[in-house]
């Protein structure tokens, strides 16, 4: 995510000759959003091999539609309702992959066994912390401290407002640094 | 200011600093080889190879739902059509979600006030169906809703803990001199997490989910009794004190709801409590309304709820705003008291519920609610009225661009409810460009409404103040102040408006309202750092509490509180005539009012603090916790005492010559101040 005006420009001519059919613009393009894009699924979907698809799966999509995009300066939002879209499809193959038997109403546990082999131990902790909330808080979290997103761009994507939004994340962020520095 | 950007920053870290690697499989390398013979969709705009020439506005090809928000995950089920030889994936239909709602709205009637309302059920349901988008990701995988337990009736006795032997219906006599909370406008009370009667500090646990009540007498407070958060909805928010009655705000989620909302959508629950004996509270009433508490207030014996509710996902005829009682069924609000901003397509509605806490009983005859379909974002209450805000950019419809040759189109609608009458009535809208910074950038003292706003052009921010007069016709306005700069604080005083901008410079403007028509800036000061919120602590002196900055290689950023008073005799000329910093301090009250505390008679301030230092051997922070506490007077601050507590402080009250610290682990402690 940038904040620099030049480097917004960059990302525009980026784009625009990404929607041309330039696949190595593409990829350069790729290679800004590619953190964030994984660490986003990586939260939302517990399992390495999982984010995997979900970010190759969205990538795919994006290369697709990509000419579909009126204003190359919306890209960013255009990416992660994709990328979020991507992410849900696999979270609800994920529970179908485990049935529908779970005795606890968390919501996170159709999710695989997380093992230290998989995860760092810091996220470990942070994963921990964001089963504390609510799928949409989660969801809205990730897109703000993870992808960089502002209240507007979430509210556009998650079909809340942005003042909702905007308190949605009050809470949860105080909620999470509260646990994590506890 | 974004409240929660401390609290933002350190999650980014955290992500940051996850040791998170991008596996080969989805390096650059590997992607491009991922994609060779992959196809592209037609691009639904061919030959337009120019950049958009200034004057028009829309496509001129009705392929507009292409670039709909909505509809771009059309056809995301359709996967991998290119892989079998497949067509590809068509063009989404000419018609999208987008122009549709906006072929709606356009053709539904409006009533005086210019907002759309609905001839039937039919016609608000087919809207709702054409603005929620399609991915239909969110609910479906919720946890399925159990058999969650009803809210139980009136007679459930609260949980008890401490003492509860004697009844403590507190001393007779009147109750010492206590403070209040912090609030916009003198006589509307707003909830907080802390509230205090001079005899009993009651607040939101913030670990255990329920409210305490301590007694407080000569600096030693006691819990006495508690109220469990799952009467009063799944999780507590915040509450208000009237005399012997408690008020609790509380948000439901679904699952422990779902008898009441069959159809996955949050609520919002106001509880009420006799707490005549306050080691015992006893249930009075309660009311609940669809959506997520915004804001409310507390007017005489009237309390406003405002809450957004949001629909996910599109049911047919289960999309409608709706309340229920502690007796009886989910009831759909009725058609008449739906209507809907006419520029928005946020499948939110805003509910506003009037709940008078003097009736006998909490129900359907002595609680009033409506409904806009649209959600609102801020909430400003006077005697007089309530305003909502809500910001939006007239492209919103078709999910087109955020931008118009370089101009950022962003408006803010406030909807203005009198609460003259017997029930909140709609009168009157209006439109400004820009934002609002938070609900101090709205007045409407001496019947002139007053807006204050940042709006961004070709990139560039600048700032404007809007006047109005009682039925929201404008009247004269200030345009863009303070370019490259936007509002962080703002405050009405008598004729004059008071507002910090930042960055950069960070000044203090004063504008001149004496002459609606024409009011002017007459007077400004520069100052490093920038305030959050402003108080007037004297007629000539003004407190601004907020930010310091320092710029370093990357640009200006905050490191700590800053104090400062400024000289406002003569509006020509303010000054500063104080300052203190205090570098790598964080306090709530930078970015929420209520965490100030204001001494009796203004004889001093305090503020819950935090000072966090990161600590190379354990890399991870030290905190130190702790309140200040200063005065301001005759153009000069002193800090009174700086007191470390063990814990972190969440808010302060006094009562009589006490300061007691209302800390996170459900401890309190007293000090005699001075």
């Amino acid at each position: 995510m940038s904040n620099d005006y030049g480097d917004a420009m960059e990302e525009v001519i980026l784009v625009k000759k990404a929607q041309q059919g330039d696949r190595r613009a593409f990829c350069d393009l790729y290679s800004l959003y590619k953190e964030p894009f994984y660490r986003y699924a990586l939260y939302r979907l517990g399992h390495p091999a999982d984010a995997e698809d979900a970010v190759s799966e969205c990538v795919l999509q994006l290369w697709h539609r990509l000419p579909t995009l009126r204003e190359p300066a919306a890209f960013r939002t255009f990416a992660y309702r994709i990328l979020s879209a991507c992410c849900s499809r696999l979270i609800r193959t994920q529970i179908e992959r485990r049935g529908q038997d779970n005795a606890d109403n968390d919501t996170l546990a159709g999710r695989p066994e997380l093992t230290s082999t998989d995860h760092t131990d810091t996220r470990l902790i942070l994963e921990e912390a964001l089963r504390s909330l609510p799928e949409q808080e989660r969801q809205i979290v990730l897109l703000s401290a993870v992808s960089g997103l502002n209240s507007k761009e979430i509210a556009d994507i998650t079909g809340l407002s942005a003042g909702g939004v905007r308190s949605s994340l009050s809470r949860s962020l105080k909620k999470l640094r509260q646990q994590l520095t506890s | 200011m974004k409240e929660y950007e401390n609290d933002l920053q350190y999650m980014k870290e955290q992500f940051a600093g996850d040791g998170t690697e991008v596996p080969e499989s989805l390096s650059e390398e590997a992607v491009f080889a991922m994609l060779e013979n992959v196809p592209q969709q037609a691009s639904p705009f061919p030959g337009e190879a120019e950049p958009r020439k200034a004057g028009r506005r829309r496509w001129q090809k009705p392929v507009a739902a292409v670039a709909a928000c909505a509809c771009l995950v059309l056809g995301i089920t359709a996967l991998h059509p290119w892989d079998s030889g497949d067509d590809p994936v068509p063009a989404p239909p000419a018609t999208g979600a987008g122009t549709e709602a906006a072929a709606l709205l356009a053709a539904a009637d409006t009533d005086e006030n210019g907002m759309v309302v609905f001839g039937s059920y039919e016609e608000l349901d087919s809207l709702i169906a054409a603005i929620v988008p399609e991915e239909e990701d969110y609910l479906v995988y919720e946890e399925a809703a159990g058999d969650a337990a009803r809210v139980e009736s009136a007679e459930a006795p609260a949980a008890a803990t401490g003492s509860t032997g004697a009844n403590a219906a507190g001393d007779t006599g009147s109750a010492p001199d206590h403070s209040s909370t912090y609030t916009q406008v003198d006589g509307i009370d707003e909830a907080d997490i802390v509230k205090t009667d001079g005899r009993y500090i009651y607040y939101v646990s913030d670990y255990d989910n329920r409210i305490r009540i301590a007694s407080a007498k000569d600096g030693k407070a006691e819990n006495i009794a508690s109220v469990r958060g799952d009467k009063c909805g799944t999780y507590i928010y915040d509450l208000y004190i009237r005399g012997d009655q408690l008020v609790v705000l509380g948000e439901a989620q679904e699952s422990s709801f779902s008898a009441l909302h069959p159809f996955n959508r949050r609520a919002s629950v106001v509880t009420v409590f006799d707490i005549t004996d306050r080691s015992n509270p006893q249930q009075t009433g309660q009311y609940i309304q669809s959506g997520t508490i915004l804001s409310s207030r507390l007017s005489g014996s009237t309390l406003y709820l405002v809450t957004n509710d949001a629909i996910y996902t599109y049911e047919k005829n289960r999309c409608f705003p709706g309340i229920c009682f502690a007796e009886g069924d989910w009831e759909d609000l009725p058609l008449g008291d739906i209507c809907c901003f006419p520029e928005t397509a946020t499948p939110t509605y805003t509910v506003i519920g009037t709940v008078d806490l003097d009736a006998a009983s909490i129900s359907a005859d002595t609680v009033q609610t409506k409904a806009i379909l649209g959600g609102s974002e801020e909430v400003y209450c006077s005697q007089q009225a309530l305003y909502l805000s809500t910001s939006f950019y007239p492209s919103d419809l078709t999910g087109d661009t955020y931008y118009l040759d370089g101009e950022d189109t962003l408006r803010t609608r406030i909807v203005k409810l009198a609460l003259t009458g017997d029930a909140p009535a709609f009168a009157g809208s209006a439109v400004v460009p820009g934002w609002l910074n938070d609900q101090f950038s709205m007045d409407d003292s001496n019947g002139l409404f007053k807006a204050a706003t940042t709006t961004s052009r070709s990139g560039r921010d600048t700032n404007n103040l809007f006047l109005f007069d009682e039925n929201m016709q404008a009247l004269g306005s200030v345009r863009d102040f303070a370019k490259d700069e936007h509002i962080e604080a703002v405050r009405y005083i008598k004729d004059k408006a008071y507002i910090i901008t930042y960055e950069q410079t960070d000044p203090l403007f004063i504008i001149d309202l004496a002459d609606p028509e024409e009011p002017d800036i007459i007077g400004h000061v520069k100052i490093s750092g920038f305030s959050t919120l402003l108080v007037p602590a004297s007629d000539e002196y003004l407190l601004g509490l907020g930010f310091s900055t320092q710029t370093n290689e990357w640009g200006e950023a905050t490191d700590g509180v800053k104090l400062a008073l400024f000289d406002i005799s003569d509006a020509a000329q303010p000054a500063v005539s104080d300052s203190k910093e205090f570098e790598g301090m964080e306090s709530e009250v930078q970015y929420n009012h209520k965490a100030l505390l204001v001494g009796p008679d203004g004889d001093y301030y305090a503020i819950p603090y935090e000072i966090w230092t990161y600590n190379v051997r354990t890399e991870s922070y030290d905190t130190t916790d702790g309140i200040l506490v200063f005065t301001a007077k005759d153009g000069k601050m002193e800090v009174l005492k700086d007191i470390r507590t063990e814990d972190k402080v969440r808010r302060c009250v006094y009562i009589g010559e006490y300061l007691y610290g209302i800390c996170g682990d459900d401890t309190i402690e007293g000090f005699a101040i001075p």
